[in-house]
């Protein structure tokens, strides 16, 4: 009987402490994924064992990319950044410039994350939905990075079973749309291939 | 990444040079290319300005054309221009900003960030006067009561623990937006960086407001803002490389980003 009770007891308490806050917070599954892939990201980074020697930096470097390539869609990214001149692209000439496009945006900020991580902290401020697409997100974000408050916006899509990144706005300024004015004045003059060989060269030039 | 303000004695300068050019392209033009870009359209596309997601795949190009919406006619000049600060950020701001850097306290160094923002509090003022925004207006001069006395002239910052007083940075450019003014051509001036031409008019105004401009031998007065300069690039040392490292056309996107990052504060 008394055993009863006190089963009773604490299957009511937990009700009591668990309902109401299940009913006070919103289901956010974007930021919550955005946020399991940074903090992990932020981890790996603030991990001392990489501190020693090229060879670990570059298993921090493979480790980090692990999270961040089921987080952002490159191949998405890609296509966006060449809007509309994407229609010019063979597959080919697709597949080898998403390949070169995203080693060029892995190299460059995984290079820079990695160099100049200083013990960054990431608030997660709000989802904003967007208005006729449910699986359409974008994840508001600030990152405090050497004093500064910098906005970084997540826009995010759900597609099988997950939620990926299709774009980062950095204090406004979206990577899609930077990248697609530079693509535009080039692809206005030339062919898909020259490009291609504009970001090989950018991408040799760096190592 | 370059320093936008500046004192009176560069404003007129630069001033004049606009009023040059602006005469030289022939006023006509300028007010041509003044397109519809304000306040208004900048709000609407706000958050999901990523419109072509699907738009694309149905044959609309529309937003392929995001960031050539401000003209750049003077493109030859602003180029040379270009490489002109280019040269002046590797030769001298940077290592200037690293040599500081190395010798000066973090807490320091964002002390006199604190400073300086705090003293250029009454362009921020006027300019959220302007727009009609009254709140805005309440919360700068709240942060500046407080940061002045229990932040010791500025160099603390302990408004920052209120949220309230953390408002969007307010500038004349922004107010002329607001009014409907288009961008006019985009134009790149040597130190000073990236701007158009509305804007270039705006840091003129705004530089009526910056005390620091009133300052009396002009020579101190140039070199408070030389400092203000040094020390706020101590605080984004990288990111210019960063943006340079990664863009096909580095002028091109610098001008993209400049452009954006004003659509936003005038959005906001």
């Amino acid at each position: 009987m008394k055993r009863t009770i006190i089963t009773i007891l604490c299957m009511g308490l937990s009700l009591a402490l668990t309902v109401p806050g299940q009913a006070a917070q919103p289901e956010t599954p974007a930021t919550d994924a955005a946020r399991n892939r940074i903090e992990n990201v932020i981890d790996i980074l603030k991990n001392p064992a990489y501190d020693e020697g090229p060879e670990k930096l570059e298993e921090q470097r493979r480790k980090i990319l692990k999270q961040v390539d089921g987080f952002f869609d490159f191949e998405r990214i890609a296509q966006l950044s060449l809007g509309r001149f994407r229609r010019q692209f063979s597959e080919e000439e697709m597949k080898t410039f998403t390949d070169l496009f995203t080693d060029l945006l892995t190299n460059t900020y995984l290079k820079q994350v990695q160099e100049e991580f200083e013990n960054e902290k990431v608030d997660y401020l709000e989802e904003v939905h967007h208005p006729s697409d449910k699986d359409r997100v974008m994840v508001k974000t600030l990152v405090y990075r050497k004093g500064n408050k910098v906005p970084v916006d997540y826009s995010m899509y759900f597609e099988d079973g997950q939620w990926q990144v299709y774009d980062v706005k950095v204090e406004g300024v979206s990577l899609v749309k930077n990248y697609r004015t530079q693509f535009e004045k080039i692809l206005l003059n030339e062919s898909p291939q020259a490009l291609i060989d504009k970001v090989r060269e950018k991408l040799e030039e760096k190592e | 990444m370059m320093e936008r303000r500046y004192s009176v004695g560069t404003a007129m300068t630069v001033a004049t040079l606009a009023l040059c050019l602006v005469l030289a392209l022939g006023g006509g033009r300028v007010a041509g290319a003044a397109s519809p870009i304000g306040a208004g359209a900048a709000a609407d596309e706000g958050a999901f300005a990523d419109e072509d997601f699907f738009e694309d795949e149905f044959g609309t190009d529309a937003g392929a054309r995001a960031g050539s919406a401000v003209p750049d006619p003077l493109a030859p000049f602003n180029k040379a221009m270009f490489h002109f600060n280019d040269k002046l950020y590797f030769w001298v701001l940077k290592p200037a900003a690293t040599g500081y850097k190395t010798v000066t306290p973090a807490i320091v160094r964002t002390g006199v960030k604190n400073f300086f923002y705090n003293l250029t509090t009454p362009i921020r003022v006027v300019n959220c006067m302007l727009q009609g925004k009254s709140e805005r207006m309440g919360a700068e001069i709240g942060r500046f009561m407080v940061n002045t006395t229990v932040g010791v002239l500025g160099f603390g910052n302990p408004a920052s623990r209120d949220p309230r007083l953390a408002v969007p940075e307010e500038d004349l450019g922004q107010t002329f937006a607001v009014w409907g003014i288009g961008d006019g051509p985009y134009i790149v001036w040597p130190v000073l960086g990236p701007s158009t031409i509305r804007d270039s008019f705006g840091m003129i105004g705004d530089g009526f407001l910056d005390p620091v401009g009133y300052v009396d031998p002009r020579i101190l007065s140039a070199g408070i803002k030389a400092f203000d300069t040094i020390n706020a690039t101590s605080f984004r040392l990288g990111d210019y490389e960063a943006l340079k490292a990664s863009a096909i056309i580095p002028y091109e996107a610098l001008r993209d980003a400049y452009i954006q990052n004003r659509k936003k504060k005038i959005g906001e």
